[in-house]
Formats: C-alpha cells, sequence, structure tokens
C-alpha cells in the first residue's frame, strides 16, 4: 500500500474535481466557438 | 459540490452570459456609424473572449495538474521487488524441479529424452540445435565423471568420421562453421546422420546409466539440503509459489487497477449502484440475495464461487485430456509383462547384426586396396544402413514399451489423475509424440506450448478434482460438481456437455469483484484514476 491515508482522498471531493475539470472545458469549448469572424465587406467599408 | 468550486462554476455561468448579451448592433445613427460600432464592438467581444480563453487555459492546467498528483498519489505502484524476489525464487525451484520429481529418471532429468526426441524430428531442426545437443550431451557425461571421445561413437562409420571432426573441432572458435561443412559432406553420403547420432546417444546413455543415476543424486543434494524423501515437500513448495504469484496478480492493487486503465472491466459496473455485479453474483445464489446476506455470509459464499471456477477450468482441462487419461489407463492395464525383455532381444538381435557388418566395412575400407572392394563396400554400407532403419523404428518402439512399463511401476490401483499427469509431465518425447498424433499437431511450436500449458495445469496449485479422482475408475466429475454446489446452495446444475465459458466468465468477474472489495482503494478512487488516465 502506498504511505498514506487514502481517507485525505474524500471521494465526493475527487469526483467535483473531474467535474470542474469537464465544466471548464466544456465552457472553453464555448468561448471558442464564440468568436465572432468579422466580414470582410465590413471591414472593405 | 465544494463551495469553492461552485461559486467558480457560477463565474463562468456569468461570463458566457456577459459574453452572450454583449450588445454587437446599434439601431440610431447612419448605417455606416452602425456598422462602424459593430465592428468595434465585435473586436471588443473576440478581445474578451480571447482573454477569457487564455485564463480558462490556465485554470484547466492547474485543474489538471490537480488532478494528476492526486492521481499519482492514489496509483497504486508495482510491488516490483517482492514480485522480483517471488520470480527468483521460482527460477529457483524450476532448476531443482526435475531432480526433485520422483517420476523422472535419469534419462528424463538429464534431459536426453528431449534429445532423442527432437533428433527423431530432426527435419523441423537447425543444425545449430543439433550441434548444441551433441555439446550438451558431452558436457553432461564430462559433469557426471565420463569423458566421452570419438571411439564412443561409433554407431556407423558416419557416426565416427563425424564425431572425430566434432572432437577434433571442439571448442575452436570456428567449431560451428567447420561442422557444417563436415555435416553437410557426410549428409550426400548418408542422409539419415542424425538418426546414426541419435541412436548412439541412445545407446551410451543406458551403457552408462548407473553413473549417470549417480550424477542425478549428486546433483539432487547439491542443490539444496532436502534429500529424496522431502520430493513432495518440494512440489508442494514449488506449486505454492506459483499459485502465490498468480494469486497475487489476482488481488494486488497495482493489477487490479490497471485490469480498469486497460478497459479489461468498466468500472461503472464495480460501482455500488451498479447493477451488473449484483445481477452477476445473485444469478448463483439460491433462494437468497445479495442484500440480504451478513458480510460474513457474503465472504464465504465469494470463497465458495471462487473455488468453483477453479473447479470449473480443472474440469474443462481434464476433459481436454480426456484421451491422455486413456491411454495411461490402457499403458496400466496392459498385462504383457514381457514386453521390455522381448524387446530388447530383438534389438539386440539386429544390434549384433549390424556390429558384424561394420566390422566387415571396416576391414575392407581399411585395407590399401580398397578401391578394388568399392562393390562389396557400398553392398555393406547399405546394408547398415538398413539395419539402423530397423533400429530406429525397434528403439522408438523400446521407449513406448519403456513408458508403459513407467506407468505400470509408478502408478498403483489407487492413483489419481494427478499422480498420472505429474507422471507423464516428465516425459517428454511420450507426451509430445502423444499430442502430435491424437491432437494432430504438427507445428513444434504449438506443441511446446501445449506442453507448457500442461504442466502449467498440473501445477497450478488450484487443483482439487485431479487430486482426489481415481485415473482408473469412472467417476463422473460433474456430479461432484453439482454436488458441491448443492452442497454450498449455489444456483448451478451443469451437464457433461455443456459450454462453461460464460459461467466461467461470470465466475472470474465475481472473482474479480471480491479482490476490488478487498482492495485498499474504493471504487470511486479507482474511478477517479481511470477518469484522469483518459485526460493526460
Amino acid at each position: 500500500m502506498n504511505d498514506f491515508d487514502v481517507r485525505e482522498f474524500n471521494d465526493q471531493e475527487l469526483m467535483d474535481l473531474i467535474h470542474l475539470y469537464h465544466k471548464i472545458e466544456e465552457y472553453l469549448k464555448y468561448l471558442k466557438e464564440s468568436i465572432i469572424e468579422v466580414d470582410s465587406n465590413d471591414k472593405a467599408e | 459540490m465544494t463551495k469553492q468550486n461552485d461559486v467558480y462554476i457560477q463565474s463562468l455561468e456569468r461570463m458566457k452570459e456577459q459574453i452572450e448579451n454583449y450588445p454587437l448592433k446599434i439601431f440610431e445613427g447612419t448605417k455606416k456609424v452602425q456598422k462602424e460600432y459593430h465592428i468595434d464592438a465585435v473586436n471588443q467581444r473576440n478581445e474578451y473572449v480571447l482573454k477569457q480563453i487564455s485564463k480558462l487555459e490556465k485554470d484547466l492546467d492547474i485543474v489538471k495538474s490537480l488532478l494528476v498528483g492526486k492521481m499519482e498519489k492514489l496509483l497504486p505502484q508495482l510491488r516490483s521487488d517482492d514480485e522480483k524476489k517471488q520470480l527468483d525464487e521460482l527460477k529457483e525451484l524450476e532448476n531443482m524441479f526435475v531432480f526433485y520429481n520422483s517420476y523422472g529418471d535419469f534419462f528424463s532429468k538429464l534431459g536426453f529424452d528431449r534429445i532423442f526426441f527432437d533428433m527423431g524430428h530432426y527435419d523441423e531442426l537447425d543444425f545449430d540445435v543439433i550441434l548444441s545437443y551433441l555439446c550438451q550431451f558431452i558436457e553432461t557425461f564430462k559433469l557426471a565423471g565420463v569423458s566421452l571421445s570419438s571411439k564412443d561413437f561409433s554407431y556407423s562409420n558416419y557416426v565416427q568420421e563425424f564425431m572425430c571432426s566434432f572432437f577434433s573441432h571442439y571448442k575452436n572458435d570456428d567449431f560451428q562453421e567447420q561442422m557444417k561443412d563436415v555435416f553437410d559432406n557426410i549428409y550426400w553420403n548418408c542422409p539419415n546422420l542424425v538418426v546414426h547420432l541419435k541412436l548412439n546417444i541412445y545407446v551410451l546413455s543406458f551403457k552408462y546409466q548407473k553413473k549417470l543415476d549417480q550424477y542425478c543424486i549428486k546433483k539432487m543434494k547439491g542443490l539444496s539440503n532436502l534429500n529424496k524423501n522431502d520430493s513432495y515437500s518440494f512440489l508442494s513448495k514449488y506449486e505454492k509459489i506459483r499459485k502465490d504469484i498468480k494469486n497475487v496478480k489476482l488481488s494486488d492493487s497495482y493489477y487490479i487497477v490497471q485490469k480498469f486503465v486497460n478497459n479489461d472491466y468498466n468500472i461503472d459496473d464495480f460501482l455500488e449502484t451498479s447493477d451488473v455485479w449484483k445481477q452477476k453474483f445473485n444469478q448463483f445464489l439460491n433462494d437468497c440475495n445479495y442484500d440480504d446476506m451478513t458480510d460474513e455470509e457474503r465472504d464465504d459464499y465469494f470463497r465458495e464461487l471462487i473455488q468453483l471456477k477453479y473447479m470449473l477450468y480443472e474440469f474443462d482441462n481434464i476433459k481436454q485430456y480426456d484421451e491422455l487419461k486413456k491411454d495411461i489407463s490402457n499403458r496400466f492395464n496392459n498385462t504383457d509383462k514381457n514386453m521390455f525383455k522381448n524387446k530388447m532381444k530383438e534389438i539386440k538381435k539386429i544390434e549384433s547384426l549390424k556390429n558384424k557388418l561394420l566390422k566387415k566395412y571396416y576391414s575392407l575400407a581399411n585395407k590399401d586396396n580398397h578401391n578394388k572392394y568399392r562393390d562389396k563396400i557400398s553392398f555393406l554400407i547399405s546394408e547398415i544402413n538398413e539395419k539402423i532403419n530397423t533400429l530406429d523404428t525397434l528403439y522408438m518402439e523400446l521407449e513406448d514399451v519403456r513408458m508403459t512399463e513407467k506407468i505400470k511401476n509408478s502408478l498403483s490401483n489407487g492413483s489419481t489423475i494427478y499422480d498420472a499427469f505429474c507422471l507423464v509431465d516428465t516425459c517428454y518425447g511420450y507426451l509430445k509424440h502423444f499430442f502430435e498424433t491424437k491432437m494432430e499437431l504438427k507445428d513444434s511450436n504449438k506443441l511446446n506450448k501445449m506442453l507448457e500449458e500442461f504442466h502449467e495445469f498440473v501445477y497450478s496449485g488450484f487443483l482439487v478434482i485431479s487430486k482426489s479422482v481415481n485415473i482408473f475408475q469412472e467417476c463422473s466429475i460433474v456430479d461432484m460438481i453439482n454436488h458441491k454446489c448443492k452442497l454450498f446452495h449455489i444456483n448451478l446444475l451443469i451437464n457433461e456437455e455443456d459450454n462453461l465459458d460464460s459461467i466461467k466468465k461470470d465466475l472470474e468477474f465475481i472473482e474479480f469483484l471480491y479482490y476490488v472489495g478487498k482492495c485498499y482503494l474504493s471504487v470511486s478512487q479507482i474511478k477517479f484514476i481511470c477518469e484522469v488516465k483518459t485526460l493526460v
């Protein structure tokens, strides 16, 4: 067994951390998709 | 969810709302003003989004390193030192195994049966292997106190010619190349040279049997403090270490986690809330289910189901070796008491004829004017070859007779399947020939693998049925298994012809479930490890 107390790893906290990771991924995906391309016609004028 | 995480996720949601509600258009002013505003707003919004992306990427890295840190701390380490110690111990016992196995004779203990059998199948052998067999044979004799020379290899004129070169080049740097040339030259005159060599080896082995037997005893004593009578305790130790190694692979946390990480099992099937494991367990229970049992009752059931798994595997293996069992029985029941004597008589007669012909050959071939007798010499050579071919068949038959004698002498009416399998496990030639003919396997590698599997099976340390069932009596193993199931309230009834694969697989799952339950990590912690492993 590893020389640490597994009780320091609360199951719920571990799962929450994973959940947080996936949430950040989800928002990152949203952010990347929400960049608006500026219309070239707009630019030309 | 921790408060801190909650607050953070809420901030992300607010950020999203802000982006979605960002005013990108105005409706006042000229079209040009409206367009300019729009471009400006889009750029500002994009700038904000990019800033958020950069921030979130940093946050993601932080969370990822936190996850990896926790995962690595949780991840069980391979106890390689302990495992190496066990494997070294097994290796040491493997080296001693042949010498401690009381069923083996000097011929098998010294590996001569392998040489004899393989050289009989020389068309599948590389010349280097044949050469290494000859070296092994000569070196083993040397260790036994017998220094062989070319004079000992006089089975035929070709053997004599080959072995004279062998000893003159032995241990030279170019030994292999030189011998290859010698072999190629002789081969054109005598394509059966390997058979001649093989028979010479066979005859020499039995000529020096007494010395070789003594060497085997000396070797056994030198390997450990155990004496011959300790063969039983040696085998128990040998089986135990093999069993322990297997158990470690099943129960050690490192291997348990690896099985999930490698997708051999799905961790979700093992969650407390999953029906999968419960259904698999409950299907074997009579009139009760997992939820209604005490921890002690569950543990008992687990142990019985695991034992049942091993019994079903054993049953399938015994079925696979059914022909072998029949052959052992037939040999045991053979009533011919003079088989060996009669076969030896036949051999001696032909050996004497062959030796006379060989003597005649040398008397003519050594004459100064031997060319004058060329036709006679050719005739003699063909006669000698013919006699050696007959002798080859007779010696193989003698080996077969020796096998029957060994079975009759080593086994008794009370012998179990295990006793009989331990005995034939020492007989390389018999077993390989048996698998080759009865199981119609020709590929030498596959045959060797079958021999290994057979040895693994016999000495697995998990055998229960084979150690209690008499090999010579009709006994329904199916009834034994069904009886055990009934006795321990296990809901299973099998028939002789049933395919047990899916039942064995479910029992294997239950065995794994048992060890997962004993693991110091919780299923959620293992799930966490698996999930983080997919992220990195």
